[in-house]
């Protein structure tokens, strides 16, 4: 199963990469509001973390309450892994 | 009001337990310049600051050191997992162990529990967001003097992400702060507190 466990770190990294962007730009943001090219890169980033995040639930479970799908996984948010046990 | 997120903001995995290190790295969850600390400390200056953006940064920030709380708290875990008796006693660790096991606890490299006392919360913009520079230049210490003494590049990868995010949080404090002053009543000459005056 070592596969599938390296394809569920792969996709974590991307949902990670992405928000890590956004609260990025956030930050940045809060001080200079009116920075039209962050603005974009914000609406861009934001799509794409969107898009990362619907592909890690939807094959590797939860990652806030939001995420749970209680017709095709039951109660899956006491699943593991936690995430400070570390990744494979 | 705040939500879980089930994930680390950047991965920890350290495959070699080794308590001798978590002995130090603890005063970054409950020590004078920790994450418990940080957080703690921006999250009760912001009912008081007078503008929008200082406010949006303080919550941000917050936040932020909300999951670098989990991060160091992650570190502490992995690596005082599966320890004999013979490992916590070769580390030095029997100290914290007597109290806490292999729990998580916050508290300081010397051994005293995590203190309120060690920020502030002063009411006046000015003054917070200078502390709150200040604070993120001793937690950048913090973790520089980590850095002297870790070997393992599982644990020195996650110190140095969280040594940079000190960097960043400064700068922006910086911005926050030159925002506010750009914004102080022209007759306010000698930045007198401008959360209440």
């Amino acid at each position: 199963m070592k596969c599938t466990k390296n394809e569920r770190t792969e996709a974590l990294r991307k949902v990670q990469q992405l928000n890590f962007a956004m609260i990025e730009l956030g930050l940045y943001l809060n001080n200079q509001p009116e920075c039209e090219k962050a603005l974009d890169l914000y609406d861009k980033v934001k799509c794409m973390h969107a898009d990362a995040r619907e592909r890690f639930e939807r094959e590797f479970g939860p990652l806030n309450y939001e995420g749970i799908n209680t017709k095709k996984d039951g109660w899956s948010w006491i699943n593991e892994p936690w995430p400070w046990e570390g990744e494979d | 009001m705040w939500t879980y997120e089930k994930r680390l903001e950047y991965p920890v995995n350290i495959k070699t337990p080794n308590p001798a290190m978590a002995k130090f790295i603890i005063s970054q969850v409950g020590g004078p310049d920790g994450e418990l600390a940080a957080s703690q400390r921006y999250l009760s200056q912001r009912y008081s600051m007078p503008f929008n953006e200082a406010i949006a940064t303080l919550t941000d920030v917050g936040t932020e050191e909300l999951a670098h709380l989990e991060m160091v708290s992650a570190i502490i875990h992995q690596l005082t997992r599966n320890m004999t008796i013979d490992q916590i006693k070769d580390a030095g660790f029997e100290t914290y162990f007597v109290d806490h096991t292999a729990g998580v606890y916050p508290q300081a490299a010397a051994g005293f529990p995590f203190n309120a006392l060690s920020f502030a919360s002063k009411g006046d913009a000015i003054t917070d967001l200078i502390e709150d520079m200040a604070a993120e230049q001793k937690a950048r210490t913090t973790y520089d003097n980590i850095l002297r003494m870790v070997d393992d590049p599982d644990v020195i990868d996650p110190i140095r992400y969280l040594r940079e995010r000190e960097v960043v949080h400064f700068q922006r404090f910086g911005e926050a702060l030159r925002n506010v002053q750009d914004n102080l009543d022209g007759k306010n000459f000698y930045a007198l507190n401008p959360s209440f005056d």
